[in-house]
């Protein structure tokens, strides 16, 4: 008898000695978030952890030094990854995360209890020493560590699609802001030419040349203008500010500028839609993680299932003290019966989840394939539109105004007819540049949906510089 | 009246007839020609004919025709024989004339013999005196001229169209028995108004009142040839007008008589002296001075438009404008920019050269004497007369050679 509770004794505290060694996951360590946002864009997650000040290097600095070279794209994606606060925010919640590893590798302290009685009459003390260590915990505890691992790699899944959203949105922003600037300017070439025009009506009707009534078209044609600029200095602001908060910049006035030529022409020729859609099944990592959901649901619920009959089981060791000072000690054990309570309600909680989670992936599936197929078709359509806007619209407004050039000079035309011709390449050029922008956000919304890099079709960069 | 066998053999000689190609005809020297001093057609030529049985023959052919208006400027235009105007005819009053008229153009044709006195069937008004000549066919037109003077040939099919792109020419009829005061210079000049707009390469027909080049026999000033006369040379001109507006020429240095018009001679009582005749639309009138003064004396449509090349109608009044801050800003704008117009147009004609324009188009301004620019288009060239030169010369002598003290001189006040 002694033999066999010293067994069981020794085999409890071995299990003990072991579980004492909490292998907690290392701090700050995410092998499949930096993984899954490094084989997909390039990006490296894990340098956010270095500005806890480990390494010492300040992201102040880092970003400051960043923010004075022209800007492009990418550059603005790798400050955001660095500074954008919510981004940080979610980044912290990785740590929730590890915590929930934590405590499914943490069991029940065993817990001493103790009564002293002393006799109403007569002498001596009575003790009773207690001693007792949940073990179905610890018998549980490594089926419980793999299952928080599969939740934690959910959690890693879910973050990293949220960085690959991050950079999809700060992509957008840039060339929104680009678009922006460059049709700002077409905007204030146009000013400038309808302010020309009125200036020359203003001295062609102080010659006396022409009416006031015909003066009052050119003044009124200027304020239209007037009204196109500040709509377009509008956009402009709202633009960079967008790009503000996606970067995190928190100065009173964030000084910053673009690359040279932030809208280039495409360079990138589109692979067959299959192709394109394999990806997106391959790469998205929502669908990953959502598939991880279910998962790990089933995982929970298996867990459950297999355990609901072990509710509880306490195992420890009694002594006692007789008043007579005479002392008994031997093994103890409790045991929770599992009538009333056989975890019904869990299992219940986790099919009907699971059928959730089920559904939640289709769900995802079908509106993948949705994004995939539209931006592929939107992508595709304006970069012909572009061609075609490049080699006929632009060099046309352009020959148009050098041939009315031709007719001023021989005194066919006017002034006012070569402004004319001006404007209109002006427009041409800020339809020109909304295009591309469009084209730019198309193939950025066409990255995002098939969940990262675009399939190499031999040519250079997708990245927009 | 000749039957229709007879009219299509003729036809078949005819076809057999046509030359090959519709090169111009040399001007006829009046050694070759006696009877009449033939008429000189400025850029022109006179057509040939052939004696068959005592009928002078001449062969037009009605026809596309590439059309320099100077150098620099071809137009598409339709014409007789190669050319526009079409070669002049000329005959002596009392000839028998036949002529045969092949229509190489794209659509049906007529010839309409202005102001001649002709059979009723002979008159070419298509549909009401004849059948239109359709492509690739060959009429044949014969009268007896019963009168002299000056008269016109053009179509009377589509006659707004074929009109607008050249068709017409002059039809001399010279007195029998000579004139009587002798003419020494005897010139041909048909007025026209053509709408080509700039940078294009044929004639606008459906233009009506806006046309934009002016011409003496289908030429622009300054390619228009001068009209050499030696002094004391009487010299007549003719005029022909066939355009939708009426031209005032006028001669400097002199007055002259107007003699006749398409409906014969003036009787000397009754003829008009002028400096300027008002030639109407679809009229001709002759004019005659003796040139006893030297000089080169300008001779042009009084009509300021009209003695320019293509210009802008509708451009903005520029006329006493400041437009230096507009020329510095529109300079950043649209490299080259000039402008222009604030002082008048004068010095335009200097710009032309390191300033082009359209295609095919000539500047309005053109020309250079030998005082400076001249700054003319269109209507206007000039009559040499000079001591100097051989009757019946008729190569440009050159610019006059004024003698001392005869030129307008600057003087300090």
């Amino acid at each position: 008898m002694h033999q066999v509770y010293s067994r069981m004794a020794v085999a409890a505290l071995m299990a003990l000695s072991t579980a004492g060694c909490v292998s907690a996951p290392p701090r700050g360590e995410y092998p499949i978030l930096e993984s899954s946002v490094a084989e997909r864009s390039g990006f490296d997650t894990r340098q956010l952890s270095e500005q806890d000040g480990e390494s010492g290097v300040n992201l102040d600095d880092v970003i400051q030094t960043r923010l004075q070279e022209p800007l492009t794209a990418d550059a603005v994606v790798g400050i955001a990854l660095l500074n954008n606060h919510a981004w940080r925010a979610r980044y912290r919640r990785l740590g929730i995360a590890e915590a929930d590893v934590i405590a499914a590798g943490l069991i029940s302290n065993p817990s001493l209890g103790t009564v002293f009685r002393f006799p109403t009459s007569g002498s001596g003390t009575n003790v009773d020493l207690d001693i007792a260590q949940e073990i179905v915990e610890l018998l549980m505890r490594p089926a419980r560590r793999r299952l928080a691992d599969d939740e934690f790699t959910e959690v890693q899944l879910r973050t990293a699609h949220a960085a690959m959203d991050l950079a999809h949105r700060a992509r957008t922003a840039y060339f929104t802001y680009a678009a922006a600037e460059a049709i700002r300017v077409e905007r204030e070439r146009t000013f400038e030419a309808a302010d020309i025009g009125l200036t020359l009506a203003r001295e062609t009707e102080k010659a006396g040349n022409i009416s006031t009534l015909e003066l009052a078209h050119h003044e009124t044609h200027l304020e239209e203008h007037r009204i196109a600029l500040t709509q377009a200095n509008g956009a402009v602001q709202v633009a960079r500010e967008s790009l503000n908060i996606i970067m995190g910049l928190t100065a009173q006035e964030p000084v910053w500028f673009l690359d040279m030529r932030p809208l280039p022409e495409p360079s990138y020729s589109l692979p067959e839609l299959p192709v394109l859609a394999q990806t997106a099944i391959e790469q998205r990592l929502d669908l990953q993680a959502a598939g991880k959901e279910m998962e790990v649901v089933a995982h929970a619920l298996g867990l459950t299932r297999d355990w609901r009959l072990f509710a509880s089981v306490e195992i420890g060791a009694s002594a006692e003290r007789e008043f007579d000072g005479e002392w008994s000690v031997g093994p103890a054990m409790a045991v929770e019966i599992p009538i009333f309570n056989r975890k019904q309600d869990e299992i219940r909680r986790l099919e009907s989840m699971l059928r959730e989670s089920e559904e939640n992936f289709l769900d995802l599936t079908a509106e993948i394939a949705a994004n995939v197929r539209e931006s592929y078709r939107l992508t595709a359509d304006l970069e012909q539109l572009n061609a075609s806007l490049r080699e006929n619209l632009l060099p046309g407004k352009k020959r148009i105004v050098q041939l009315t050039q031709l007719e001023y000079n021989f005194m066919l035309v006017d002034t006012f007819d070569l402004l004319k011709a001006k404007e209109e390449e002006f427009q041409a050029r800020a339809d020109y540049f909304e295009s591309m922008r469009d084209y730019w956000i198309a193939l950025t919304d066409l990255e995002r949906a098939v969940g990262g890099r675009l399939p190499d079709t031999g040519t250079s960069d997708t990245q927009a510089d | 009246m000749i039957s229709r066998r007879d009219f299509l053999k003729l036809s078949a000689i005819a076809q057999a007839a046509i030359p090959a190609t519709s090169t111009a005809a040399a001007q006829a020297s009046p050694a070759a020609n006696p009877g009449y001093n033939p008429v000189r057609t400025l850029n022109g030529a006179a057509l040939p004919y052939t004696m068959k049985n005592g009928v002078k023959e001449f062969h037009l052919i009605a026809e596309p025709v590439e059309h320099d208006f100077g150098p620099g400027m071809t137009v598409k235009c339709w014409g007789y024989n190669g050319r526009t105007p079409g070669p002049t005819i000329e005959a002596v009053e009392g000839d028998r004339v036949r002529l045969l008229v092949t229509n190489k153009l794209p659509e049906h044709t007529t010839i309409h013999w202005h102001g001649i006195f002709l059979p009723c069937g002979m008159d070419g008004v298509g549909g009401v005196t004849q059948p239109q000549i359709p492509p690739g066919e060959t009429y044949v037109y014969e009268f007896t001229l019963k009168q002299h003077g000056t008269f016109m040939y053009h179509p009377h099919a589509d006659e707004m169209v074929q009109l607008a792109v050249g068709m017409m020419g002059m039809f001399i009829v010279h007195p029998k028995g000579g004139e009587n005061p002798r003419i020494d210079r005897d010139y041909a000049v048909m007025l026209h108004e053509w709408a080509i707009h700039p940078g294009t390469y044929r004639p606008d027909p459906a233009i009506m009142l806006d046309f934009n080049t002016f011409t003496m026999n289908s030429k622009v000033f300054p390619f228009i040839d001068h009209l050499v006369v030696r002094t004391g040379d009487r010299i007549r001109i003719r005029f022909g007008n066939l355009s939708m507006d009426q031209h005032p020429m006028h001669i400097h240095g002199y007055s002259f008589d107007v003699t006749a018009t398409d409906g014969g001679r003036i009787p000397p009582s009754a003829r008009w002296p002028q400096t300027t005749v008002p030639v109407p639309v679809g009229s001709t009138r002759d004019i005659e001075w003796v040139a006893d003064v030297p000089g080169d004396w300008a001779f042009h449509c009084h009509k300021s438009h009209h003695t320019m090349n293509a210009m802008g109608h509708d451009v903005a009044n520029m006329l006493g404008v400041d437009q230096r801050e507009v020329e510095r800003r529109m300079k950043n704008l649209v490299p080259g920019y000039m402008a222009m117009g604030t002082d008048g147009m004068a010095e335009h004609q200097d710009h032309v050269d390191h300033m082009p324009g359209p295609v095919n188009t000539l500047p309005m301004m053109m020309g250079e004497g030998p005082f400076g620019n001249i700054e003319m288009g269109g209507m206007f060239t000039i009559v040499k007369v000079r001591d100097d030169v051989a009757p019946g010369d008729y190569t440009d002598p050159g610019w006059y050679k004024h003698p001392p003290g005869t030129v307008a001189y600057k003087v300090e006040i």
